[in-house]
């Protein structure tokens, strides 16, 4: 049996789990939206152990049955009632279901702990990666990657790039999105791209922020990455002012191009020796290609969608996928 | 606007996604990224075939021998691509990959046909299911018979609400249509309606779009579809260009590939216009009629392997018909009803071709030939 965590509308877990009914591969889904309960969870003497969990009441998994695991999205969560068989006055009723949330999280721990002693691909704790530390090990590593500044200070902004070097600025942990109705009923979508900085505009002291030199890049590298297999696409995006800064900024009416790719080996190798090192078995990885011909490493993504990168570029990502899983099992 | 003087000593690269393929007397490139192809000369072909990436003056040093008038002719070529955006420069040309042609689906049918006359006694929810667990996810069924909205949502959409199956495609006589509001209206209710075609209409009309998900298409057509012998027409009209589509031509039939079908009889086949049936819907399950030999004898033969089809540049855009060929006995002829001749690139009308009297004689079409004569 083969445990794939994820969540209830993701697109990617649909394609590959058609490929393992297909096959005939047996799997039990966990969707973040699903209500997970404890069953037991004995630990024993002579190193035994019985862990059972209970998805909505009436799917009952035996942890100890599981051959592998593939760690999509969401988490395993445990649901807990805010209800007492007794009436408890407010303030230790609170301190009581934030001591019960503790109990379930230690159970939630030790869950984890067991799926991610499985083989597998990707673990809930390596879901979030940190764009900071993955650029200083990528740069440790022999990657070339952009000269970055965190600060609140123009004057350190002006020291650092000066006032003729075009820069970036994007979010030091992950974009903002917001969604609101307007006054005339209509959805208005907020997000964060990729923007080139205007720094006459900067104040001279702010939020902490982060700043990026702007690479004049050829194109776009996405990567999606599988235990050492690398599938590529180059995305035309240079040419269109729209998405020459960030190529998300979907040109609708004419798409940028997007091409099936071959990093060089020296590149693959690092990039594996990266992803190695933050022990992810599978995400996107972003790059630059420079017109110079240059690769520069801009960050990871552990749980990107795959299609995009599939589709354009036929490689059958989602089937490639499944069959790891199936290995897994054989 | 790229310049092909700026350009001429730069590397070029052919787009991965810009396939050149080549026909008897002309050629086509396939722009399979955006769905559409473009008529090119066999020798642009030829020298994109041997040039995929390269620098423009050299190629033109090298073909030309210095002959001011192929000297131009490749220059045209060459402004041709760069405007039509399929070759981009580049210092990294090796990076550029050109595209796999594989092809998988994780299904066992992908697609299915249901032809329904007044006669057909069909349990829709039944069959549907059968199709679902074979992991079919698109279904065309054609009716013969006059059917209403409210009994087509009763009979066919009702039951099947929670099924996986993703497109329903409605192909109906005109004679039912009254209004279009119900019709709308069941496009609203049942969300895997891809399009309700409404036949021997008195014009062709667009009367819904297609809406945000690129379902419930509602429109009329003049052609009368009485019986399933009015299929297999090839036509420029019925050519797909997608990279799923395209990929599957490489190595499959682009019409009989991982089909199945029931007749207005019930009959299990892999079209309904083929004699071969695997038993009927009564006493056999589609997939005990899938297992049978034979039932997928059709589905490997590509347009490489098809007579004069091989010779077409069309043929990995274009649809297949093995029911209706030229020669009945040889299971690689030309299908019956397309007119291109990929020799003079003409499209003729097919049925008034002396040659194909014989095999229109052989499969009894007569009748619909004549009546299409008259409708023109």
């Amino acid at each position: 049996m083969l445990l794939i965590l994820s969540q209830e509308n993701d697109v990617s877990t649909v394609h590959i789990l058609q490929w393992l009914i297909h096959w005939g591969v047996p799997f039990f889904r966990i969707n973040e939206e699903d209500n997970i309960s404890v069953d037991t969870l004995s630990i024993g003497p002579n190193n035994c152990r019985e862990i059972i969990l209970m998805k909505n009441g009436k799917h009952r998994l035996v942890l100890n049955e599981l051959k592998a695991c593939w760690y999509r999205r969401g988490a395993v969560h445990l649901r807990i009632k805010n209800q007492f068989p007794i009436e408890i006055e407010k303030p230790l009723s609170e301190r009581v279901f934030t001591h019960m949330k503790a109990e379930a999280r230690a159970c939630e721990d030790y869950i984890n702990f067991i799926i991610e002693s499985l083989p597998r691909i990707n673990t809930y704790n390596r879901r979030d990666v940190n764009k900071l530390i993955i650029l200083d090990i990528a740069s440790r590593i022999g990657l070339k990657i952009p000269k970055t500044l965190v600060t609140t200070k123009k004057e350190i902004y002006l020291s650092t790039f000066g006032n003729n070097q075009k820069t970036i600025t994007k979010s030091i942990h992950t974009g903002f999105d917001y969604m609101r109705v307007n006054d005339e009923g209509k959805e208005e979508r907020y997000s964060t791209y990729t923007e080139v900085l205007d720094f006459l505009n900067l104040p001279n002291s702010f939020f902490p922020s982060k700043f990026q030199e702007k690479i004049e890049k050829e194109a776009d590298i996405r990567v999606f990455y599988l235990f050492g297999d690398f599938y590529t696409m180059a995305i035309m995006s240079q040419d269109n002012p729209q998405t020459s800064t960030d190529f998300r900024k979907y040109d609708n009416i004419k798409p940028n191009r997007r091409f099936p790719a071959k990093l060089p080996f020296e590149v693959e190798q690092k990039l594996d020796s990266l992803m190695r090192a933050i022990e992810l078995e599978s995400g996107s990885i972003d790059l630059i290609l420079t017109k110079d011909g240059e690769f520069i490493f801009l960050e990871v993504n552990p749980v990107g969608q795959f299609n995009m990168v599939s589709v354009p570029c036929n490689y059958n990502l989602e089937k490639i996928f499944a069959h790891k899983l199936k290995t897994f099992l054989s | 606007m790229k310049k092909l003087e700026a350009n001429s000593n730069e590397i070029y690269v052919l787009n991965p996604t810009a396939i050149p393929v080549k026909g008897l007397s002309r050629s086509i490139l396939c722009d399979i990224e955006r769905h559409v192809y473009t008529l090119i000369p066999n020798a642009l072909y030829e020298l994109l075939r041997e040039n995929r990436t390269g620098i423009i003056s050299e190629v033109i040093y090298r073909y030309s021998n210095k002959d001011e008038l192929i000297t131009k002719t490749i220059e045209e070529y060459f402004d041709f691509l760069i405007q039509g955006d399929y070759i981009f420069f580049t210092n990294s040309p090796d990076l550029f990959q050109p595209l796999e042609f594989e092809w998988d689906y994780p299904a066992k049918i992908t697609n299915a046909i249901i032809d329904v006359n007044d006669f057909t006694d069909v349990n829709f929810e039944e069959i549907l299911s059968q199709l679902e667990s074979l992991g079919c996810y698109a279904i065309q069924i054609r009716l013969y018979c006059q059917m209403a909205a409210s009994e087509m949502a009763k009979k066919i959409f009702e039951p099947t609400k929670k099924s996986k199956i993703q497109a329903i495609e409605i192909v109906l006589p005109f004679a039912s249509f009254c209004e279009l509001d119900s019709w709308s209206k069941l496009t609203d209710l049942y969300t895997r309606i891809k399009y309700l075609q409404f036949y021997n209409a008195p014009k062709y009309e667009i009367l819904q779009e297609f809406g945000y998900n690129g379902m419930g298409l509602i429109y009329l057509i003049k052609d009368n579809i009485e019986n399933e012998k009015c299929c297999g027409v090839v036509h420029s009209q019925y050519f797909t260009l997608n990279i799923s589509s395209y990929t599957e031509a490489q190595h499959h039939n682009t019409c009989l590939n991982r089909k199945i079908s029931i007749d207005t009889h019930g009959n299990i086949k892999n079209c309904p216009s083929m004699k071969e049936s695997y038993g009927n819907i009564r006493d056999t399950t589609l997939r005990e009629a899938l297992g049978k030999p034979g039932f997928k004898k059709y589905w490997n033969i590509n347009k490489d392997q098809i007579e004069v089809c091989k010779d077409c540049e069309f043929r990995y855009i274009c649809t297949d018909c093995r029911a209706y060929i030229e020669d009945p006995e040889n299971i690689h002829s030309k299908p019956l009803k397309c007119g291109y001749n990929p020799f003079t690139c003409e499209w003729e009308e097919w049925s008034t071709n002396p040659l194909k009297q014989k095999a229109i004689e052989h499969y009894g079409l007569e009748e619909l030939v004549k009546k299409e004569e008259k409708a023109m």
